[in-house]
């Protein structure tokens, strides 16, 4: 029999809840740190949010840093350490509000590491609360009417965001929605970590993502929802790509 | 031994300049010295002070607020700190700038117009070198030398702010003979 | 050795330079700008890394990952970036990372004031949540300044875990001749826990959390000891003039050094008067105060760069009751005289009657 599936040796059992796209996530990353050969060097700075789970399942090398702070501990094992691979792995708690100020900084500095941002719309871990991405009308716990823009604002797009400084040098967002945009967002993935590989600097992906659990839907559905609001707000594509010319 | 010196007056004066280079030559000198610059959110060109202290032991606090000299450049400095000085403490005063007499009684004098005669010598900004020259002069503290050989390493990358410095220190120097190495006060010991 | 007069917030830079340290973060704040602009260019001399982080908070966060790569790292600040840096400071201790901590105290609460203080003495006992403390070492002299920043680094490498160098306004921005000590050419070997990519070994992880609660608690238990063993080996005091003594002065950091002055003039008059310095806040020498011969000393002044005093709550856990303890200080940034204790410790004790 043709062998044509092989599950990446350095990720283990899946920790996330039961139709979580964060899963797909870890493992792309998985996947393309094999492929690439620098599983060996790499070490993986893990947020504080579900993306936290990853310190149970990915077997590299890995710090949990404080809420937000990923990118500032990215940057002294970067700096200490050039040879290795470093980069995060955010939610959009941890990334887009709290870890706002480090997100924007280590991008302006071009730290030469790469960041996966998971986004969600909503705080996973501590049970659904209104996150930074959380789309207008959508209802979390702390917005149990739907996000109202009058006091609540609007959804934030970090990767535009980070488009519009001058050091980074890759800004992408992708879903995981669909075979098809998995395929997309490893081809993408796989580019931020050659890229820090070449010494390019900073490189930003932006992953789509859902939250059956604190959506309250189920798995099939919450895919649904993500192509019929997610994707539309949050655009997909390449933002900035220094080296491909845009 | 354990003297304590205060130098105040106008940002700009130098004064930080000088307290710093007395510390040097102490050290240089193998004496003890603390130099402590009074700081605060304070805007360009307003009071500067800095506290010395030289010794040949120990020296625990390097602030006090009995102090053996006072060089003053400018008049709020010098009304500031007037009854700080001890008796039988000298006064080293800009009389270019200070203009009131000193009240404080049992006190030496030595009136020095530092900013005139700098500015003979080269420009204003070398007023702080005349003071010190008088008062190395005067005070004996340190070996004139040592504090020329300072003054000389200080502006190592400076060479013409080295030489203008050098003759305002000499030309401090220079008033105290004039003074007959005394104060010249009234009040003096009275 | 020759003798440089130095400023103390260089001093500390070069002497952590010659410990060592390899990596520094900071942010800027007075009355410490003068460490971070000193190791801007000489790290880089030196091939080391010297970042200015957007925040305190991402400063502490960045030595926090070069400590995990191994590196011996500082960063410093004052009062309210130490608030910020807290977070960081509660990670590192929990993580059992490696990490030298200058705190160049000023005055007040919130913003208070950039001159110099002694207000951040409570807060250094324990400065973060979760119930963790950090060796503290306070140093009087510029002189001790240099010495406590090179031995801290050695100290954070021996029990894995920050530690902090509490200077105030004062020791950073005076001068004061001091000797360097020599680069260090050894260090404690790491490579059992840093992260570095897992090849040819198991992977690794760094943190703070664990789902694994007996794990936690028998590092609860491990930080336990740790305290304790403290206590036992590393306590530093300075006894001065104090053997005799019928009143004890009580200080650290500056106030002792103004307090030193005080207690030779009143000596030269007779009066029998000493100084017990606390040179280690963590762990604290309460036994210097417990084994006071209390048949002899009638009195202590705790004497403090601050209002309300700070250091009272330890030293009456020393003394207990047994004689009067007094406090003096000065608030809002004003620096006392040895003039000024003088005339305290007369009206307390009636000293010069």
């Amino acid at each position: 029999m043709k062998n044509i599936y092989k599950k990446s040796s350095i990720i283990s059992e899946n920790a996330f809840c039961p139709g979580c796209l964060h899963g797909v996530a870890s493992k792309l990353i998985a996947e393309v740190l094999e492929e690439l050969q620098i599983h060996q060097k790499a070490i993986c700075v893990l947020p504080v949010g579900c993306g936290t789970l990853n310190m149970e399942s990915l077997k590299l090398d890995r710090v949990v840093a404080a809420h937000g702070r990923a990118p500032a501990v990215a940057t002294g094992l970067k700096r200490s350490l050039p040879d290795n691979i470093v980069f995060t792995y955010q939610g959009d708690g941890d990334l887009a509000s709290i870890g706002l100020a480090e997100i924007i900084h280590a991008a302006n500095r071009g730290e030469n590491i790469t960041v996966i941002f998971v986004n969600n719309s909503i705080y996973g871990m501590t049970g659904g609360q209104l996150a930074p991405t959380t789309l207008v009308q959508q209802q979390s716990t702390t917005s149990k009417f739907g996000r109202n823009t009058s006091t609540m604002g609007y959804p934030i797009k970090m990767a535009e965001i980070i488009t519009q400084l001058e050091s980074p040098t890759l800004v992408a967002r992708q879903s995981l929605d669909s075979p098809r945009n998995i395929i997309a967002a490893k081809k993408i993935i796989r580019r931020a970590f050659e890229n820090q590989m070449n010494h390019k600097g900073f490189s930003f992906v932006e992953l789509l993502s859902n939250c059956p659990t604190n959506w309250k839907m189920k798995p099939i559905d919450s895919l649904d929802w993500m192509r019929s609001n997610v994707i539309p707000y949050f655009e997909l594509g390449i933002l900035k790509d220094v080296e491909g010319g845009k | 031994m354990e003297n304590s010196l205060l130098i105040a007056g106008f940002g700009g004066q130098g004064i930080m300049t000088l307290g710093q280079i007395i510390g040097y030559a102490a050290t240089k000198s193998h004496l003890k010295a603390t130099y402590y610059p009074s700081y605060g959110a304070e805007q360009r060109g307003g009071t500067a002070n800095c506290a010395v202290v030289i010794a040949d032991q120990e020296i625990g606090s390097p602030v006090r607020n009995k102090l053996n000299h006072i060089i003053a450049m400018n008049e709020p400095s010098f009304k500031r700190f007037e009854y700080n000085l001890i008796d039988q403490g000298s006064f080293f005063i800009n009389s270019s700038l200070i203009k009131i007499t000193v009240k404080k009684e049992k006190a030496n004098v030595y009136n020095i117009a530092a900013s005139e005669l700098a500015m003979d010598i080269a420009n204003i900004h070398s007023a702080n070198f005349v003071m010190l020259g008088a008062y190395i002069a005067a005070t004996k503290i340190l070996d004139k030398n040592i504090v020329a050989e300072t003054i000389d390493d200080y502006f190592t990358h400076k060479k013409e702010i080295a030489k203008i410095s050098l003759i305002a220190f000499d030309e401090g120097f220079r008033q105290i003979s004039k003074l007959g190495g005394k104060g010249c006060h009234d009040t003096t010991f009275k | 050795m020759s003798q440089l007069f130095m400023k103390g917030n260089e001093a500390i830079a070069e002497s952590a330079v010659r410990a060592g340290c390899e990596f520094f973060a900071g942010y800027p704040i007075t009355p410490q700008n003068e460490i971070p602009e000193y190791l801007s260019w000489r790290l880089d001399e030196v091939g080391g890394v010297f970042v200015q982080g957007e925040s305190e908070v991402a400063a502490v966060n960045m030595i926090y990952g070069a400590s995990c790569a191994g590196k011996r790292v500082m960063t410093s600040t004052s009062g309210p970036g130490l608030s910020l840096k807290a977070e960081g400071i509660s990670y590192l201790a929990a993580s059992r990372l490696p990490a030298v901590i200058v705190d160049v105290a000023r005055t007040g609460a919130g913003l208070g004031q950039i001159k110099p203080g002694q207000n951040d003495y409570w807060f250094v006992k324990s400065p973060g949540h979760g119930g963790f403390k950090t060796i503290v070492l306070a140093p009087h002299t510029v002189q001790e300044a240099v010495d406590l920043t090179y031995m801290a680094f050695d100290l954070a490498d021996r029990d894995l875990a920050p530690v902090i160098v509490l200077a105030d306004g004062v020791i950073g921005a005076m001068m004061e001749a001091v000797t360097l000590p020599p680069f260090k050419d050894t260090y404690p070997d790491k490579t059992s826990w840093i992260l570095n990519g897992a090849e040819n070994r198991e992977s690794r992880i760094i943190s703070s959390v664990t789902n694994d609660l007996n794990k936690l608690e028998s590092f609860h238990v491990y930080q336990k000891e740790l305290y304790e063993s403290w206590g036992r080996k590393d306590v530093m005091v300075e006894s001065f003039m104090a053997s005799d003594a019928e009143y004890i002065i009580a200080a650290y950091g500056t106030s002792a050094r103004i307090a030193k002055t005080a207690i030779r003039i009143l000596r030269e008059k007779g009066i029998k008067i000493g100084l017990i310095r606390p040179i280690t806040i963590v762990p604290f020498p309460y036994e210097a105060f417990e084994d006071l011969p209390y048949n002899n000393v009638k009195g202590i002044l705790v004497t403090e760069l601050c209002i309300p005093s700070q250091m009272i709550d330890d030293i009456q856990l020393g003394v207990l009751k047994r004689i009067p303890v007094h406090t003096f200080g000065r608030g809002g940034g004003f620096i006392f005289s040895p003039e000024d204790i003088i005339d305290e410790l007369n009206k307390v004790f009636s000293l010069e009657d």
